[in-house]
């Protein structure tokens, strides 16, 4: 479009030059190439009428979508026209009333009437001119007719020169030369034309002729003659009119058609000077407002590059830059821009990079928070927490898995259990800041459920604030472990010291009962057996005890191998089949194979039956109901009884050594169940039933 | 109202018609006939009357002086089946129409530049009907061709101000384009 409008606009100047010199110079442009100006100038006006509004319907439409850089060029493009267009109107409408006013000037009645008075002066001058030829004529046509036929060449000669006549020809009506006199005898004389000389038969005839710049007197007048009625012969004279007369009539004469002509032509070139400035002023101002175009475009555009990039790294697209296209203020613009951005991309790659680093070691840090056993938070100086595992809320049993900008103790103050914690935190945390490690335990106890949960308090300074790690470790499972690991140790040790004199003492009491049954009464004998019998009994019963004790304290020795576990539940069901508790097995396949030690699992099994069974005693409907799940991996079986159950205050330590709700009972037995069950990488669960009885599942690998 | 629009309508269309018919008959033209083409020693001669008819703008320009050149074209043509149609022969000529202000009289220069003076412009265009056997060039004795001719003002010797008036008829002073057969003029 830059191209268009600069090509059109040196048209337009080229345009009007041809236009002024055409008319300046009618020699050089006729006027069919005037007026072939003139409709091209019309046309390049109306091309430039286009093009200028296409230019603004567009600059209009960049303005309404808010293109940036169109309404600084919408400006400028108004500013370079205001500055034109006034200034031309001006200039052309004082040019217009100039050039009318000018163009009337040229023509007043001075003028005018001078130069009718010069041409009317000339006139009159020749008619006087020629009446003196119409006497000189008319006296040598009546000399020559009163003489004698033969010397009127004499005659005609004498009276021409007596005249000063320039030539004189005596001419027959028939066109016939009778006698010529002149100055130049070599040339011939011109003949009349025959209207002349039909006219100069009837009597004198005078005229005026211009001949190649010079003005003749013709005079015609008939020879008389007394001897006939009508002449024969006629005299012509030819007189110029003499050339100081002759050059200033013409001269007025051409002077006074020349302003007669211009007269004519004065509304005429008022027009075309009008249409000719018209055109120039609309050619000016059409071609100043196409400039203003380019010309906008070329300030406007670098600003919009600007704006354009500028908005572009706002969006955050660093790497923007535009060409250096100029070397002046708004090219150093330019350049110092270009180097920002290089800069900030650089630091933002910079940024980009540090970010993806910082990102990569959080995630880092995420999969070990998230993988960690402990659970970590991260606590401020407000009791807020900034950062924490899963791990961390499922010890600490948050209803929110995300509990980032929480305030902790108010979160976990809903749960009564976590008091301790509570108080603990706020002596130590928030009371007065602290910078050392600091750690304790503490037990939560709930109707189902005993946990030991232990907290470690690190502090972290950065800066001015201070932040506190929490790392939150439930430990029941490891105290459970060490504690059923120092009763596994209390048990062998007491199975190794009770269980050695446990013979000799035995032994002993039979000794005595056999040396001394002899040497006693019957009533001292009876006391003796019975008492012997009292040692005996209590001394197995230790041993039974001791034998459990070994049992629990020493590892087992597998015996890996597959059973059917359906068959084994089948036959176990069959020991019970002569007692008045009702056993039922349900199940839905036959062959469950599993790979484990199948007399430990029978063990297993016995036990928790022989449980069932003990809570069965005052039941008048005793009733066992063993369920069979599997799956792919898993097989699980779950023994339901509807005894009395167990209290809620066991249900916690149940698995625990000396642990029982039977009189009689070591409290070895689940806890032995418990052990077994864990060797073989197994899950036991065991529940009180909603409406009365206990429920013991028991999960257990099929491979 | 609906018949007014009718009425209004015919009227505009008659006021068309009658203005064009003034329109036309207000245009000068330059009527040419008896139109007869002589072969003679090689050459064609031309002879026709014209009859020239100015309006009184164009008369009352002469009267201030402006001169009135008339261009006369005349040209023999023959078809060609193959293309444009062969030029044979082209003759133009001019007449000029003056009035002389100081001698008052209308001044005809014919096309030998004969100068001839008339008191009344009347009979000065009189003076220019008659064409009589304008040798029009040489040529062989065409049996079949075009003869065309036209005459008209020649608005290059007007003043600028004047050729350029677009829209004044005053200064279209021409004939038609006439065109005759050579054989029905032989």
């Amino acid at each position: 479009m830059r191209y268009i409008i600069t090509t059109v606009a040196f048209i337009g100047i080229a345009l009007l030059i041809l236009l002024a010199k055409s008319l300046s110079n009618s020699e050089l442009v006729s006027s069919d190439t005037f007026r072939l100006l003139l409709i091209f100038n019309i046309i390049f006006v109306c091309s430039l009428v286009v093009l200028i509004t296409i230019q603004i319907i567009k600059l209009l439409q960049n303005v309404k979508k808010e293109i940036v850089g169109s309404r600084l060029t919408m400006r400028l493009v108004l500013s370079f026209a205001t500055v034109v267009i006034i200034p031309v109107t001006i200039v052309y409408l004082a040019s217009v009333s100039f050039l009318t006013k000018s163009i009337e000037s040229w023509f007043n009645v001075q003028v005018e009437s001078a130069l009718q008075g010069g041409l009317s002066l000339g006139q009159k001058t020749l008619d006087i001119l020629l009446k003196d030829i119409e006497l000189k004529s008319k006296s040598m046509a009546y000399s020559i007719g009163a003489t004698d036929e033969s010397s009127s060449s004499e005659i005609l000669n004498d009276l021409r020169e007596k005249f000063s006549i320039q030539e004189a020809v005596i001419i027959g009506t028939n066109s016939k030369i009778y006698s010529v006199s002149g100055e130049y005898e070599t040339r011939l004389p011109v003949l009349p034309k025959q209207e002349d000389l039909i006219r100069a038969s009837e009597g004198f005839f005078g005229k005026i002729e211009e001949i190649d710049g010079k003005i003749f007197m013709k005079a015609y007048v008939p020879i008389p003659r007394k001897e006939l009625l009508k002449p024969e012969k006629i005299i012509q004279i030819t007189q110029p009119i003499p050339e100081s007369i002759s050059d200033i009539a013409l001269s007025v004469e051409s002077v006074y058609e020349d302003y007669q002509t211009l007269a004519y032509s004065r509304s005429s070139l008022k027009i075309i000077y009008t249409m000719t400035l018209t055109l120039v002023l609309l050619l000016a101002i059409l071609s100043a407002v196409a400039a203003s175009f380019v010309i906008s475009r070329r300030i406007s555009e670098p600003i919009s590059l600007l704006a354009e990039a500028t908005r572009q790294i706002a969006k955050g697209k660093y790497n923007k830059t535009i060409p250096e296209n100029s070397k002046d203020e708004l090219g150093l613009l330019v350049k110092s821009f270009n180097s920002m951005t290089v800069k900030l991309n650089d630091a933002t790659n910079s940024s980009e990079k540090s970010r993806e680093r910082l990102e990569i070691a959080r995630a880092f840090l995420d999969t070990i928070l998230t993988h960690l056993s402990s659970g970590v938070i991260v606590l401020d100086s407000n009791n807020v927490v900034r950062l924490h595992n899963i791990t961390a809320s499922k010890i600490i049993k948050f209803k929110k898995i995300n509990m980032t900008g929480v305030r902790f103790t108010h979160e976990i103050s809903k749960n009564k259990i976590y008091q301790p914690i509570i108080k603990k935190l706020n002596t130590i945390i928030f009371s007065k800041p602290f910078l050392k490690e600091e750690s304790f335990e503490f037990n939560t106890k709930n109707k189902d459920n005993e946990e030991i949960i232990r907290i470690q308090i690190t502090p972290l300074k950065r800066e001015k604030n201070i932040s506190y790690i929490l790392v939150i470790d439930d430990i029941s499972e490891l105290t459970k472990g060490q504690r059923s690991q120092a009763w596994s140790e209390i048990a062998r040790r007491l199975a190794h010291e009770i269980k050695n004199p446990l013979t000799p003492i035995q032994l002993s009491a039979e000794r005595i009962e056999h040396k001394l049954k002899d040497k006693l009464s019957d009533e001292d004998l009876i006391m003796l057996k019975k008492s012997t019998l009292t040692i005996v009994n209590q001394v197995q019963a230790l041993k039974t005890m001791v034998n459990e004790f070994s049992e629990y304290s020493r590892p087992t020795a597998k015996n890996i191998k597959a059973f059917n576990l359906v068959v084994l539940l089948e036959n176990i069901i069959e020991l019970y089949q002569s007692t008045t508790i009702k056993i039922t097995l349900n199940v839905t396949n036959k062959i469950i194979l599993i790979k484990a030690d199948e007399n430990k699992i029978r063990q297993v099994i016995i036990n928790l039956v022989e449980n069932a069974k003990d809570g069965l005693a005052k039941e008048k409907n005793p009733e066992i109901i063993i369920d069979i799940v599997e799956d792919i991996n898993w097989v699980s079986f779950t023994i339901e009884d509807n005894g009395m159950g167990i209290s809620k205050e066991l249900m916690s330590r149940i698995f625990e050594p000396y642990v029982t709700s039977k009189a009689t009972g070591t409290g070895l037995g689940l806890a032995i169940v418990n052990k077994i069950i864990e060797e073989h990488s197994g899950k036991i669960d065991i529940r009180r039933n909603k409406n009365k009885g206990t429920s013991v599942s028991v999960k257990l690998p099929k491979k | 109202m609906h018949y007014l629009k009718k009425i209004s309508n015919k009227l505009a269309l008659i006021y068309i018609v009658l203005f064009s018919i003034y329109a036309y008959s207000m245009e000068q033209i330059i009527e040419t006939k008896d139109i007869s083409l002589d072969y003679k020693q090689g050459h064609y001669f031309l002879s026709y009357y014209q009859s020239i008819s100015l309006l009184s703008e164009a008369r009352d320009a002469l009267s201030k002086g402006i001169p009135f050149h008339f261009l006369v074209t005349a040209k023999i043509s023959q078809k060609n089946k193959y293309g444009f149609n062969r030029l044979i022969l082209l003759k133009e000529y001019h007449f000029e129409l003056k009035y002389k202000s100081l001698l008052q009289k209308y001044m005809v220069s014919d096309m030998n530049d004969q100068k001839s003076y008339f008191s009344n412009i009347d009979d000065a265009i009189k003076k220019l009907s008659y064409i009589e056997k304008w040798d029009i060039g040489p040529s062989i004795d065409l049996k079949e061709g075009t003869l065309e001719l036209k005459t008209k003002l020649d608005k290059k010797y007007l003043p600028k101000a004047l050729q350029i008036n677009f829209n004044d008829k005053s200064w279209n002073v021409e004939s038609e384009l006439i065109k005759y057969e050579i054989g029905e003029l032989n």
